[in-house]
């Protein structure tokens, strides 16, 4: 292994050399930098371009001796603030100059103002408020620590007790047991005493800002303040990160676009600095070691950069894990925070048109309220079903999905719910709406109340039937199979999300003989429903449903908006799919055009 | 009454037990069936395994027990796999009904793979908001669980030392019984922070899915017990994995597919002899 | 009055609405506080209306025991378990038998949980599999064009999704029951391979002009609520 080493390093020098050759030197200069880095690194730069100045870090000139192996250099560099962000993160586009070994890492310092401090600073009051409640803590621990550690070693010892028993299967087992239970339940109960007390505190020390608490924001500042004050630069989240990891330009189409130049340009992101705790800085760091409050200080913490503030780079290069690396400066570049993700400008665009043809559509519809909508036939059956309940003198039972209400199929469930309520008013039949969520009980009682109110007949709506089951997916299908079997409603409604539980609730219904409608987006669960149902409505049936019955030309007028805008995206579809015949015909003529420009509406950009 | 007459008008009882026997039976018999890995599940597999060691991988968990013969399998399969392979995992869930079945789960796998909690896998358990949680891990996995399953403090986590955000994540794999592949994982972590996903899903709702396989968005789709048992294989083949449940349980499924199949095929013969005798009796009146 | 009750319902449903769907597009740290914040709202008002629906449970079937309608012997165990669970779930009962399972305070209740509702919950979800074979057996007739495909689709990813098809390949290919095209060979019934062309054409292309139909409505469902065009969800006229 050291011949092998040895070996390399020979080589390694007379590369340098063959390198130092005038002629030589000139095509590969990039690759090298000063010989001895590692010397030179703890004093900050070494070799680098101007900073500030994106692009232009260089490694210096030259040597031709060196001892060992130099470490590559980034060249072509350019740092940036990133766009779409929450204005806190910075990239770095770079190449490389020279050869980089599989151990090669690489690690991002930045070089970090007092002004990092200000949004970790505690008040007078705060830090006051935060010793008392640090030394409230520390007195109610106290007793608890020990005492908790004590009955923890003999729960240990009485469990081994147990254990040993349970094993030989020997007659005093369950006295065992009994005292191993014992013991953990009284190491619960120290436990909760303990989880108390450092509740109580967590409440005296919430606070705003950035970090929610007090002890966090005070230790973020004093390990901030420490690192600042030790060294000039702060390492970044990106510490000897493998340069196999590292990903490129073209990995990023959401930064960079499509195809953009130079693909293979390196490309790292940073957005925190470790500030590191003051023992580490000063050397006198001991893992493991607890405090007062039965807490382990982490040897460091990551803070986020800040927005709106200039920051300077340094890379440090690592051949091996042993090396101390080579530094380059980088330059320097401003975070901004930005107001508007363009990545999803075209997403933007699409529902900015879309919401604009449906509102056109609806003005259209307020000028010309005759319009063709086809049939539907399930929403004609509606009627159909409600007769055929009244006349046998049996209850309707409409489902409003097992969604919550911030879910649009349940909201279309709600709107359709008003318009059946209305014709079973009409009519003086009996309406039984179970529910899953107790929101979407809430406004279906008041939907129907209203509609039973105006369609003059309040003294018909009974509250109590529009309750609630329980949340439970299948808990709540059991329940609806049982009143279905029970009150053999005449007519059974199922609209909405459904899961797992379509067929249960369709087939138990067929089996009593309901006429029945569903009426879902699932569309996974369509062919049990049209297996099972009378009438389904398939997805966006479901939608139109409440415009449908209504008839209002302001609401058939967004059906008209939805078709144009339908009829837009197949036509989209269709030209993409011609351009893709083209091209494949092209290809095969040797031609070779990328034809899949329609990609940036679809794709983030 | 004929033989005809009788099947058409079989009573579904007859059926259902039928049914119970061809489930029954095959899972008390030691039956082996050879089983071929379809080219979407192999996609979850190689996804995962073309992941290089050290790497960090979003398992979301978000099923409960009414789906656990199809779904906890492949849990166990994907934990496997991560552990074999050297890959952390990080397990999750959105629904308030799961961390149960998972915590089982992962520390028994933890457990054979001799695996550390915080170190080499984290259970982050269930939090509340489904959409909220997947935004707020975009932002920081921390801040968005500040403590895991078992209530330790994530931040000092050795785990989450170069892992912060959900973009840090090489693949995200959604075991779902619900919708979450499509509403949540999909749209909001995948696409939008540009992290390879694949998906496997209860038996029922893996056609829904097709289409985001078809289009790449889905790197694989293992589909109900069938791509579990597929996924048990590729991983039993690769890593000396023995079988699990999913495997077991795969001769049940021939079985009771054979027979709905058998029936349906008998049902329409029969079908066919009445309209006919239908025919011959309003030709010959 | 009128205005509380029929504009201002409209106004904060605009109001959110523009504000959720901004949001979307804002990356600031703001937008994402503001998106944490609605999460909090809704957990309250989640809260909130579990309570609603727990006294709607209960005066549900407290009113049914109470007139004696058909079948209310039920709801004395509807109320009597939801009773016991809760006071499991409540008090810090500590039985040794059960918490023997898990020796803490909340032993019987994740006792109750485990051997309880979950082999429930997954009797209800298995119930399912004797359903879909009598719908099968019920469904699947040859009446017409459609329903013969629908049929022979059906059999045939039956057959394709479980291992007893990759088994008949093999078969049929061991038995030279196979044609060649270029260097791969298939069987004559290669279910598998058949079940994977209908997943993936057939059945993705439907899914997704289905699936188009309904984001389309979604945004135009949106967009009334939005623009206060659709009140009907409010409970007020069109």
């Amino acid at each position: 292994m050291l011949n092998k080493l040895r070996v390399l390093e020979i080589c390694a020098v007379l590369a340098m050399l063959l390198a130092a050759l005038p002629g030589v030197s000139a095509a590969q200069g990039a690759a090298v930098t000063p010989p001895d880095a590692a010397a030179k690194s703890d004093a900050g730069k070494v070799a680098a371009g101007e900073p500030g100045k994106p692009g232009t870090a260089t490694p210096a000139a030259t040597q031709p001796i060196a001892p060992r192996v130099v470490p590559p250099a980034p060249s072509e560099v350019e740092v940036f603030d990133i766009p779409n962000d929450d204005g806190t993160n910075l990239g770095i586009l770079y190449k490389w100059a020279g050869a980089t070994g599989p151990d090669t890492t690489v690690t991002i310092s930045l070089q970090v103002s007092q002004d990092q401090l200000k949004d970790y600073t505690l008040s007078e009051a705060e830090r006051q408020r935060l010793n008392d409640a640090l030394a409230q803590l520390e007195q109610d621990l106290a007793p608890l620590l020990p005492e908790r550690d004590r009955i923890k070693a003999e729960e240990d010892t009485a469990k081994a007790a147990y254990d040993l028993a349970k094993n030989n299967k020997t007659p005093d087992m369950l006295g065992l047991c009994r005292a191993y239970y014992a013991k953990d339940i009284e190491l619960q109960r120290v436990s909760h005493a303990i989880d108390a007390a450092n509740d109580r505190f967590t409440a005296r020390t919430t606070c705003g800002g950035v970090i929610k608490d007090l002890r966090t924001k005070a230790r973020v500042h004093d390990y901030l303040e420490a690192t600042i004050r030790s060294r000039q630069w702060l390492t970044s989240d990106v510490e000897d990160k493998k340069v196999a990891d590292i990903e490129t330009k073209g990995d990023h189409p959401e930064l960079f676009g499509h195809d953009p130049d130079e693909a293979d340009k390196l490309f790292i992101r940073i957005d925190q600095i470790q500030a590191l705790n003051p023992d580490v800085v000063y050397g006198t760091f001991q893992p493991g070691v607890k405090d007062k409050t039965d807490l382990e200080p982490p040897p460091s913490v990551l803070v986020q950069l800040l927005k709106n503030h200039v920051y300077e780079l340094q890379m440090v290069v690592k051949q091996s894990p042993t090396d101390t690396g080579a530094s380059y400066d980088l330059g320097g570049a401003k975070t901004q925070v930005n107001y508007f993700k363009t990545s999803l400008l075209n997403n933007f665009v699409f529902a900015v048109l879309f919401s604009i043809v449906i509102l056109a559509s609806i003005m259209m519809a307020r000028r010309n309220p005759n319009m063709f909508i086809r049939r539907i036939q399930g929403l004609e059956a509606v009627d159909e079903a409600i007769g055929r309940a009244t006349e046998m003198g049996k209850p309707v039972l409409y489902l409003c999905g097992m969604d919550a209400l911030a879910s649009l199929n349940t909201l279309a469930a709600i709107n359709l719910l008003s318009r059946v309520a209305r014709r079973v008013a009409d009519y003086d039949s009996e309406l039984i709406v179970p529910c899953r969520d107790p929101v979407v009980m809430t406004v279906a009682q008041e939907v129907v109340k209203e509609a039973y109110i105006d369609q003059g007949r309040p003294d018909s709506y009974r509250e109590s039937n529009i309750f609630f089951l329980t949340d439970d997916q299948f808990a709540f299908t059991a329940a609806t199979c049982g009143i279905m079997m029970r009150e053999k409603p005449a007519a059974n409604f199922f609209m909405g999300g459904y899961y797992a539980e379509a067929l249960l609730l369709a087939e138990t219904g067929a089996s009593t003989g309901a006429i029945q409608i569903a009426g879902t987006d699932a569309t996974n669960q369509l062919p049990f429903f049209i297996t099972a149902c009378d009438y389904t409505l398939i997805g966006e049936e479901l939608y139109a449903a409440s415009a449908y019955l209504s008839r209002e030309p302001l609401l058939l007028g967004s059906l008209k908006g939805q078709d144009v805008a339908k009829a837009l995206v197949m036509i989209l579809i269709i030209v993409q799919t011609l351009l893709f015949v083209a091209q494949a015909i092209l290809h095969k003529n040797g031609i070779d055009v990328p034809l899949d420009f329609l990609k940036v509406l679809v794709q983030p950009l | 009454m004929d033989l005809v007459t009788v099947i058409l008008n079989l009573d579904r009882r007859i059926i259902y037990t039928i049914v119970a026997l061809c489930v029954i039976v095959p899972l008390l018999l030691p039956l082996k069936i050879p089983i071929v890995p379809t080219p979407e599940t192999r996609g979850v597999f190689d996804a995962i395994d073309a992941l290089p060691e050290g790497s960090h991988i979003l398992i979301a968990a978000d099923f409960d027990p009414a789906s656990k013969p199809e779904l906890l399998p492949v849990l166990h399969a994907a934990l496997a796999h991560c552990f074999n392979k050297g890959i952390k995992p990080d397990l999750v869930t959105l629904w308030a009904t799961g961390p149960g079945l998972m915590q089982t789960a992962i520390e028994t796998e933890a457990a054979r793979y001799n695996k550390e909690e915080g170190k080499d896998y984290c259970f982050l358990g269930f939090r509340y908001g489904t959409l909220a949680v997947v935004i707020g891990m975009a932002a920081s996995i921390t801040n968005t669980f500040n403590t895991d399953f078992y209530g330790k403090p994530t931040a000092n986590m050795p785990i989450y030392q170069d892992l912060r955000k959900l973009s840090q994540y090489k693949f995200i794999l959604d075991i779902a019984a619900g919708n979450t592949v499509d509403t949540v994982w999909l749209p909001f972590a995948s696409q939008q922070e540009r992290v390879d996903m694949g998906a496997c899903v209860t038996a029922v709702s893996a056609t829904q899915y097709y289409p985001y396989y078809q289009a790449g968005q889905l790197k694989g789709l293992a589909g109900g017990m069938k791509g579990s048992a597929e996924y048990e294989k590729l991983v039993g083949d690769k890593y000396g994995v023995p079988p699990g449940d999913a495997t077991k349980g795969m001769a049940a499924q021939s079985f009771v597919h054979l027979f709905i199949v058998l029936s349906i095929i008998i049902a329409n013969i029969c079908y066919f002899q009445m309209m006919k005798r239908e025919r011959n009796q309003r030709r010959a009146s | 009055m009128l205005f509380f009750k029929r504009q201002w319902p409209v106004i904060i449903a605009f109001a959110m609405g523009v504000i959720m769907w901004a949001r979307y597009y804002i990356p600031t740290e703001e937008s994402a506080h503001l998106q944490d914040e609605y999460a909090r709202w809704d957990i309250v008002i989640v809260g909130f209306a579990a309570l609603l629906g727990l006294l709607s449970l209960i005066h549900h079937h407290w009113s049914k025991i109470r007139n004696k309608r058909p079948g209310f012997a039920f709801s004395y165990i509807t109320l009597g378990a939801m009773a016991v669970m809760a006071l499991a779930g409540l008090l810090p009962v500590r039985f040794f038998g059960f918490a023997g399972m898990q020796n803490s305070p909340d032993g019987l209740y994740t006792w109750m949980f485990n051997n309880i509702q979950v082999p429930m919950q997954a009797t209800m979800f298995s119930v399912l599999a004797f359903y879909m074979a009598s719908a099968a057996f019920r469904a699947f007739r040859a009446r017409s064009t459609e329903a013969t495909a629908l049929l022979i689709t059906a059999c045939i990813v039956m057959i394709g999704r479980v291992p007893v098809g990759d088994a008949l390949v093999t078969w049929m290919k061991d038995s030279h029951m196979a044609f060649t095209i270029g260097n791969a060979t298939y069987a004559f019934l290669d279910f598998p391979k058949l079940t994977e062309w209908l997943l993936n054409v057939p059945n993705a292309g439907a899914f997704r002009g289905i699936n188009l139909g309904i984001i389309l409505s979604m945004i135009a469902l949106s967009v009334r609520i939005i623009f206060g065009i659709e009140r009907t969800y409010m409970g007020g006229a069109d």
